[in-house]
């Protein structure tokens, strides 16, 4: 009953990005895409199918996402009804996050599948050539999803806890705290080139020395890392719930 | 199972240096009708949010329906309904906050919800945030009646309505669910209203409790005794609860025994004028204390 009410708030956000997505997707491959029957080639391909430009309206819609739940009845001060309900504060915020994240998923995974259909229908060989061989478009496809659902992950659970940190204002701290973490990284980087800081964006590829692409190293590792620090953000905010007193 | 719907010991809230409760010792028997008075400010919000759970006491134990609010929140919960803040979730109308509520409790009851919205004359398909104070409360009423709730907590239930839907509110409270031998504890400081439907009465202030007996003990015990004399006591024994002088006379209320009281000061040598019982309104005045210059003594429990 608890999911029917996240549903009930999200739905139209959800509804929307589907459709906003797909549109655009569909009108950029139409843009991009090369004539039927053509093999992608290697730079070209990653490019295309790491879909850069999705970043920005999946960081927008797990931003939005993650203010539905218990931050917005503590932002409309119903969370005095919502936590008399007869369940743990844990069960709100796990509900909240994983019907949150499927919902982003399904968006993903939608977007994805666009872009896949598309780069289908247009080549012959559905594979990508990078250093070491040639790999399923599949594969590229399915770890851009993981990527994708490691960023998404980030921002939602990071401006949830903003939302019951901070109620109402929570979506602002939240993009505060993800330019602030950018500006700080590039300044750092700028000034000490030899200090890297992850990015919020998975990196899924580099150049290796000989000037090909390849897998990034150690990728498995920072895809562990990502999740792991994704899922604080969840832990904290039910830690918080726990412990605060709800007015 | 002890005969207790709520009992805490030596209960505190602290918020910094502000002590919202402090010392509290409620006892309130399962099955009464138990008012819960106090002056804006005196703790009983923060008392209600602490027996649901809702805040954290910074020491102290409390029981409800013999469960700790603190390790067994969601089976108190259960068995409990709150009628506090009156605010529900914004967007759903009546009929979604049932649907909404349904799958949270065991003892749900569709055909309560349905009564309840006919007798109280609830629109059941518009939003929460269109509905007045009224109704509001009404609609979370509703849903505390509904739950098939051993125990329903309000905190200010009638603040800021018509006499109407007050009489429709209270009415509904006791005819249909205290009167079934389920325990109905509400605060306020309406105390009409309270005189009008409560068994028993605890009386907090400055986060301690003051007071805690039978309505009807306290109408029977509490006097006024008005008294012509010299050297008369003023607030030395446990019986007096105020004594005021002025213009010849000495005005005592007395928690007890006030025909012994009576007697002992005309053995004094004192006239005594009238002695007249208080109502609720005049004794939480008494108790709790009504202005300055006035001697008072904390009141212990009188049954």
């Amino acid at each position: 009953m608890y999911l029917w009410k996240y549903w009930r708030e999200s739905r139209v956000t959800f509804a929307v990005s589907l459709l906003l997505v797909g549109l655009m997707l569909w009108i950029v491959l139409k843009m991009v895409l090369p004539p039927r029957g053509q093999a992608l080639q290697t730079t070209a391909d990653i490019s295309l199918l790491a879909g850069s430009l999705l970043v920005v309206p999946f960081s927008f819609l797990a931003w939005r996402f993650g203010s539905f739940g218990v931050g917005r009845d503590l932002g409309e001060r119903s969370g005095s009804y919502l936590f008399t309900r007869p369940r743990r504060r844990a069960f709100f915020v796990w509900n909240d996050w994983g019907f949150g994240m499927a919902q982003l998923l399904a968006v993903v995974v939608a977007a994805y599948a666009v872009i896949a259909f598309g780069i289908y229908r247009a080549t012959t060989d559905h594979v990508v050539h990078i250093a070491g061989g040639a790999v399923s478009m599949y594969s590229i496809f399915g770890l851009h999803i993981v990527a994708a659902m490691l960023l998404t992950g980030l921002i939602f659970g990071l401006t949830y806890l903003c939302s019951v940190l901070i109620r109402s204002r929570g979506l602002m701290l939240s993009v505060g705290v993800l330019l602030t973490y950018s500006i700080v990284k590039a300044v750092i980087e700028y000034r000490w080139p030899g200090v890297k800081l992850p990015g919020l964006t998975l990196t899924e590829f580099n150049q290796n020395p000989t000037g090909n692409i390849a897998f990034a190293s150690n990728l498995g590792l920072s895809i562990a890392l990502r999740a792991g620090v994704a899922l604080l953000f969840p832990i904290a905010a039910q830690w918080l719930l726990q412990t605060r007193d709800i007015d | 199972m002890n005969d207790l719907a709520i009992e805490t010991h030596a209960l505190y809230k602290h918020y910094g240096d502000i002590a919202a409760v402090d010392g509290l010792e409620l006892r309130v028997p399962r099955g009464a009708i138990y008012g819960f008075l106090g002056r804006n400010g005196a703790g009983k919000t923060t008392t209600i949010r602490m027996l649901a759970g809702l805040a954290h006491p910074s020491g102290g134990e409390m029981r409800v329906l013999g469960l700790d609010p603190r390790t067994d929140s969601v089976q108190i919960l259960e068995r409990m309904g709150l009628v506090i803040d009156k605010m529900l979730i914004p967007s759903m109308t009546g009929n979604d906050l049932v649907r909404f509520n349904r799958g949270f409790f065991p003892r749900w009851s569709d055909a309560l919800a349905a009564k309840y919205a006919e007798v109280l004359e609830l629109d059941m398909k518009r939003t929460f945030k269109k509905l007045s104070t009224g109704n509001r409360t009404k609609l979370c009423l509703l849903l505390a009646l509904a739950q098939g709730a051993e125990l329903i907590l309000l905190d200010e239930p009638t603040a800021g309505m018509d006499p109407v839907v007050t009489d429709q509110l209270l009415r509904v409270m006791v005819e249909d669910f205290a009167n079934e031998g389920r325990t109905l504890f509400l605060s306020s400081h309406h105390l009409s209203e309270v005189e009008r439907i409560t068994e028993w009465v605890g009386i907090i202030d400055h986060g301690k409790l003051l007071l805690e007996a039978r309505l009807e003990d306290m109408r029977t015990s509490f006097r006024r005794v008005r008294v012509v004399g010299e050297a008369l006591p003023l607030a030395a024994r446990p019986e007096i609860v105020s004594a005021n002088t002025g213009e010849g006379t000495t005005e005592y209320v007395v928690r007890a025994d006030a025909d012994a009281f009576a007697a002992q000061l005309v053995s004094q040598g004192a006239t005594v004028l009238d002695v007249t019982p208080l109502n609720l309104s005049e004794i939480f005045l008494e108790v709790v204390g009504s202005g300055k210059g006035k001697q008072n003594v904390p009141v212990e429990v009188l049954a």
